[in-house]
């Protein structure tokens, strides 16, 4: 047969087509494939769904995906991490491992989607795609998609706005009146929604209706042309339930999970939702336990909304800089996935946004020695991505919009049905008002047309960074024969990939166990053995004090950068085999020739 | 045999640095400590209850428990004490003075009317036995003093954690401490006390030869003697404020170790509490603390370190009613960084008094030099005058292991004594043998070379005499007596309605405190962790509010009589359906019906 017939034959028959023309590998080409799991993302699922989701791909893809339960919220819903890894080429704990998770404030959902699509695309994809069964052999992911599942189902379930319910359900006392959650906000109305409220107050009023629109309002401030406003804005829907004459100013919990993480932590006076001490909930406490059980973790992503953002610590100006050479690294993928998540800016947390004391990224880095970032998923922006037919661009530090921009897009592309309607309301201490505005799922998470392309883009930022996770081989032996049976052995360690095998960080405050660098054989007697810091001049070299055999080194091997031994061995032994050992990377291993 | 004979001969053994016939301090095992908790809550069922710290076992699987005291109903806002002994470990005596404590307020209450007073106004929770698995080493054999509980780090690196553990390596049944020779060393012998090891000062010209480590093999083989126990987490490092991370002492992560995670619970669990009395390594009163301005700003977003000015103040006024009730001790060893009192005082706004009550005395003459001793002649009350003024002058100095010149003796003399050798004059002069193993040279099994193994025994420097004990306690006693009445207490010294005509009443209020000690103190105040006096007035529906607010939270009051005025106009009902409310967690409640004047 010709080679070109072979070939050809051998193109046809790679790719078995099963039944009706639908090939694996979904998504990235849509036409002739199909998921083996449907999972519609363009809505956001309740607690029980996002986990039934992931059931579903346990049961679809056996052994590559299991679940365990960690924990339970405050209110008893299960805290789950799901490990994903092909079983065949390793324990999970065997080889280096990313954290995804998502939805520690109960009200910033789509995180939870994201860490599950993350999941979902790189099963769909192994048996078809080179890049996704590489990171599923050579490496794990731990999905946690909900760091706060109960907050979550309030948010869903319950009457919120865009902002309520980030915090965890414990009753606590917000307003220092001794009481507990007396006093939070109301849906008056009775619409499952909590919106706004405004009272008409001809010539007292601070705003005015937007002549063009009545269903906004402009502020009229102080002027020299006496023109005063009607309208004044009253907050969100609420009444003074506790007669301390406050409104909504002790609403269900009143806290910060993401305050609560042990780095750079500080009380509530200093960081406001802290608590009293650090990981006091218990949904933080057992995702910290975990963490902490999983030394294998070299990578961390946590899903947060909104506003576009990359986010790296340090979270607070006191800490100082961090080690130039995780900078670096930071500065690679955050500058990649600027790229890829338009509108998405690569910032430092206290710098660029604001200071976060005990932020969980802040925790995995500063405290773990983890390259982390926090994604703040969904930027206004990305309503109208082309500036140039944008008449009114009005975008602030957060990528929201005008209210002339949100009412276009509400109108045109869902037909209204984000806002509501500002409707007439008799109030016990206003009188009578009015009650509207946007929806809870309306500015801080993207209309349903848009999820997907988010979460697609934020996912693939995960595998980004997964793939860059430390990956050692061993190359370059050579023996040297010395004289009187003395032979030096050389062996260059290599990092193939971006991150570090220890951080800078990790090096210089001690976390962890140093890597090993060994090397063993019948026969073979180690004189001595140590790390070179020349290429020219062997001579020099760190020269281990004891334990030969076994080299430790604090500071790993660098990304994308190499380490280089050399033992002095004797005897008869032929053979040796060299190996590298340490947290973050799968063991290494190559049989040398000694003689 | 006879009792005191018998334990005679146990010091004599040098297996226990000091016998435990205390009668007011004993030591007790963790058994004892739970089973005499259990005995005076059975005792006194109308006094006294046992309550749970936490739910947490400690690491060792020890349950952490208080004793809770109080007379009669205990109101809403009722002021507590707590009492915390032994959080450190060490100090295992401690425990026993606290149950002492205990054991006189149940049983004085009838008949002591300073207890009455205390006990009807005042809840007081002992924490007795804070730090179980630590305290326990004080029983084991080989003695070892022990402060580390929890998680273990790989101090040398080596990818091993906690193979290389301190050990009794000479069999006398006491693991010391050793000299090892090394050229890298930084000790020395003290020329003015060749037993006394101090650190070599360079700018003294000295150098130093050896490596102080506890006693210990090589087990790891890697030329170094104990230099990775098995544990390292100190249970009173493991506290938010001040937590130094990444330090083998401070554990994983703040309150990851079981005892800090209890004891923070129980405070918070236990808002009553107002006022925290430790018995540790810390004393507030050795030393002045560091201070600061009241309002000093912060610093990148962090508060300076150091106490209130204003806080301070009221503390050293404790500090002198402290010092004409109980015995004045020396300097504290150490600093508060990652403690329990640190968090109370700084993150939950308590008032805290921490006292280490007993240390080796650093001013006992030379027994050697009676002509230069003038101490020795002074009679006794001018010796403690004179051990007070020296007890000043030593809270001036920062330094605890340098030479420090001794100003009685002449320039050419013999050189200044090291703290070390001070101490070694003590138990020089009380003969005090067991608490010093001396210095006893042998070739280390492992190391291949000879060092010395001895000094200080296990417990010997934070373990007072037995007979020393029981005045300590007494004195202690008499101070926690007093404290109660220190503690702030909110009510309303006057609540008068004024009749202004057409059915309208003026109803004003005073708050009042009348203690030593304000509302909260600077360190509350900026903590938010106090909650504040809510004031409310309750009308019939009927009535109508003109003026005022119906509830004021007041977070600022003074103390030593500092009154507040609250003033409403009511219209609609008569005073003696309206009261004025003030409700506290801590600092007391009051239901007061205005008073027509």
């Amino acid at each position: 047969m010709s080679p070109l017939l072979a070939a050809l034959l051998l193109l046809q028959s790679a790719a078995p087509k099963p039944a009706g023309g639908q090939e694996p590998g979904f998504p990235g080409s849509p036409v002739n494939h199909r998921p083996k799991v449907e999972i519609p993302w363009n809505r956001f699922y309740d607690v029980a769904e996002v986990y039934a989701h992931l059931d579903r791909l346990e049961a679809a893809f056996p052994g590559f995906i299991r679940h365990e339960v960690i924990g339970q919220s405050f209110e008893k819903r299960e805290m789950r991490v799901y490990t994903i890894t092909n079983p065949a080429t390793g324990k999970d704990t065997e080889k280096p491992a990313m954290w995804i998770d998502g939805n520690v404030h109960g009200n910033e959902v789509q995180g939870a989607e994201a860490a599950m699509y993350a999941a979902w695309y790189l099963l769909e994809n192994y048996a078809s795609n080179p890049d996704a069964k590489d990171l599923l052999d050579g490496s794990a992911l731990y999905v946690l998609p909900m760091q706060n599942p109960d907050g979550r189902a309030h948010w869903i379930e319950d009457a919120n706005d865009p902002h309520s319910s980030r915090t965890g359900y414990i009753p606590t006392d917000d307003d220092g009146d001794g009481r507990l959650d007396e006093d939070g906000p109301d849906d008056l109305d009775g619409d499952g929604e909590i919106t706004q409220m405004r009272k008409y107050v001809p010539g007292h009023g601070t705003h005015r209706l937007d002549p063009d629109d009545p269903r906004m309002l402009v502020p009229v401030p102080p002027n020299d042309k006496g023109i005063r406003g009607d309208w004044i804005l009253l907050g969100e829907e609420g009444i003074d339930n506790d007669g301390d004459g406050l409104v909504n100013e002790d609403s269900k919990g009143g806290y910060d999970m993401n305050r609560a993480w042990p780095s750079s932590w500080e009380p509530e006076n200093i960081q406001g939702g802290a608590g009293p001490y650090p990981l006091r909930w218990p949904e933080s406490l057992c995702i910290a336990r975990f963490v902490l059980a999983h030394p294998n973790i070299a990578a961390v992503q946590s899903f947060h909304n909104s506003g576009g953002m990359i986010l790296r610590g340090p979270g607070a100006e006191a800490f100082g800089e961090y080690p130039a050479s995780d900078v670096r690294a930071y500065d690679e993928l955050g500058r990649d996935g600027e790229r890829m998540l338009p509108f998405y800016r690569y910032m430092v947390i206290w710098k660029d946004l604001y200071t976060v004391f005990g932020g969980f990224v802040t925790w995995t880095y500063e405290g773990l020695g983890i390259l982390s970032f926090t994604n703040e998923l969904w930027s206004g922006e990305e309503y109208f991505p082309d500036e140039s037919k944008n008449p009114n661009p009005g975008r602030n530090f957060f990528g929201t919009n005008s209210q002339e921009q949100k009412h276009f897009f509400d109108d045109k592309l869902l037909l209204g049905a984000g806002f509501v309607p500002w409707h007439p309301f008799d109030h016990p201490l206003y009188g009578k008002i009015e009650i509207g505005g946007y929806r809870k799922d309306v500015g801080r998470v993207p209309p349903s047309f848009l999820i997907e392309g988010m979460i697609h883009r934020n996912a693939l930022f995960c595998i980004r960074h997964a793939k860059e996770m430390p990956l050692v081989a061993i190359e370059e032996p050579t023996v040297t024969d010395l004289g009187d049976g003395v032979r030096a052995i050389d062996v260059v360690f290599r990092n193939k990939h971006l991150i570090p095998t220890r951080t800078g960080r990790a090096a210089q405050e001690k976390v962890g166990e140093p890597d090993a660098y060994t090397i063993s054989g019948r026969g073979v007697e180690v004189l001595a053995g140590g790390f070179r810091s020349d290429l020219w001049l062997p001579e020099k070299m760190v020269l281990a004090e004891r334990d030969p055999a076994r080299l430790l080194r604090e500071e790993g091997i660098p990304g994308r950068g190499e380490v280089r031994v050399r033992w002095f061995v004797r005897g008869e032994g032929q053979e040796a085999t060299v190996g590298w050992t340490g947290e973050k990377g799968r063991d290494a291993s190559l049989k040398v020739r000694v003689r | 045999m006879p009792i005191a004979l018998l334990l005679a001969a146990i010091a004599v053994a040098g297996t226990n640095p000091a016998p435990d016939d205390s009668a007011r301090a004993p030591l007790l095992e963790d058994h004892d400590v739970q089973v005499a908790m259990a005995r005076l809550a059975t005792e006194h069922k109308d006094l006294v209850s046992v309550v749970p710290v936490g739910a947490l076992p400690s690491r060792g699987g020890r349950k952490i428990e208080a004793l809770r005291i109080a007379a009669g109903a205990i109101t809403p806002g009722r002021p507590a004490i707590l009492v915390v002994a032994d959080i450190d470990g060490p100090r295992v005596w401690t425990s026993g003075l606290a149950l002492d404590h205990a054991r006189h307020l149940a049983e004085g209450y009838a008949s002591d009317p300073r207890t009455k007073q205390l006990l009807d106004t005042t809840t007081v929770y002992v924490i007795a036995r804070a730090n179980p698995d630590a305290a326990q080493a004080r029983f084991a054999k080989p003695l070892r003093e022990v402060e580390a509980t929890g998680t273990g780090v790989d101090n040398d690196r080596d990818g091993r954690t906690g193979e290389d553990p301190p050990s009794d390596v000479d069999g006398d049944g006491l693991v010391t401490w050793m000299r090892v020779p090394d050229p890298e060393g930084e000790w020395m012998a003290d020329p003015a006390d060749p037993r006394a090891t101090i650190r070599a000062d360079r700018k003294k010209g000295q150098h130093g030869v050896w490596k102080l480590v506890p006693e210990g093999r090589d087990s790891d083989k890697d030329k170094q003697a104990s230099e990775d126990p098995e544990l390292d987490a100190v249970v009173n490092r493991n506290f938010p404020q001040g937590w130094k991370e990444h330090a083998p002492e401070s554990g994983q992560f703040a309150t990851d170790e079981p005892e800090a995670r209890d004891l923070c619970d129980f405070v918070l669990d236990h808002k009553d509490i107002a006022l925290v009395l430790t018995y540790g390594a810390l004393d507030d009163f050795a030393d002045k603390p560091k201070t600061v301005k009241d309002d000093a700003p912060a610093v990148k977003r962090i508060p300076p370190e150091g106490m209130p000015e204003s806080d301070a103040a009221l503390l050293e006024e404790i500090g002198r009613s402290y010092k004409k009730v109980a015995k004045s001790h020396a300097k504290s060893e150490g600093d508060d960084h990652g403690t329990f009192q640190s968090w109370c005082r700084t993150q939950r706004g308590l008032w805290c008094v921490n006292l280490e009550l007993w240390s080796i005395p650093l001013d006992t003459p030379d027994a050697k030099a009676p002509e230069e001793a003038k101490p020795d002649e002074k009679k006794p009350e001018e010796a403690k005058a004179e051990e007070k003024k020296s007890e000043e002058k030593k809270a001036d100095e920062k330094k605890s292991e340098e030479k420090k010149a001794d100003e009685k003796k002449k320039p050419d003399d013999k050189p200044a004594l090291s703290d070390e050798a001070k101490r070694l004059r003590w138990v020089d002069a009380k003969s005090e043998t067991a608490r010093f193993v001396p210095w006893k040279k042998m070739k280390h099994p492992d190391l291949g070379i000879e060092v010395e193994i001895g000094g200080w025994a296990p417990f010997a420097t934070v373990e007072p005499p037995p007979k020393e004990r029981d005045e300590i306690a007494a004195g202690e006693l008499e101070f926690l007596l007093g404290l109660g009445d220190l503690l702030p207490r909110v009510r309303v010294a006057d609540c008068t309605a004024k009749d202004l005509g057409g059915g309208v009443w003026e109803i004003q209020a005073w708050l009042a405190n009348d203690a030593f000690l304000p509302f909260q103190s600077v360190a509350g105040k900026r903590s938010t962790s106090v909650r504040p006096a809510r004031v409310s007035i309750s009308l019939p529906k009927e009535a109508q509010l003109l003026a005022g607010e119906r509830q004021e939270l007041v977070a600022d009051l003074a103390g030593s009589g500092a009154r507040k005025k609250l003033r409403w106009l009511v219209h609609g009902a008569p005073p003696s359906a309206l009261a004025v409310e003030v409700d506290t967690d801590r600092s007391g409640t009051a239901h007061v019906v205005p008073e027509v004047k």
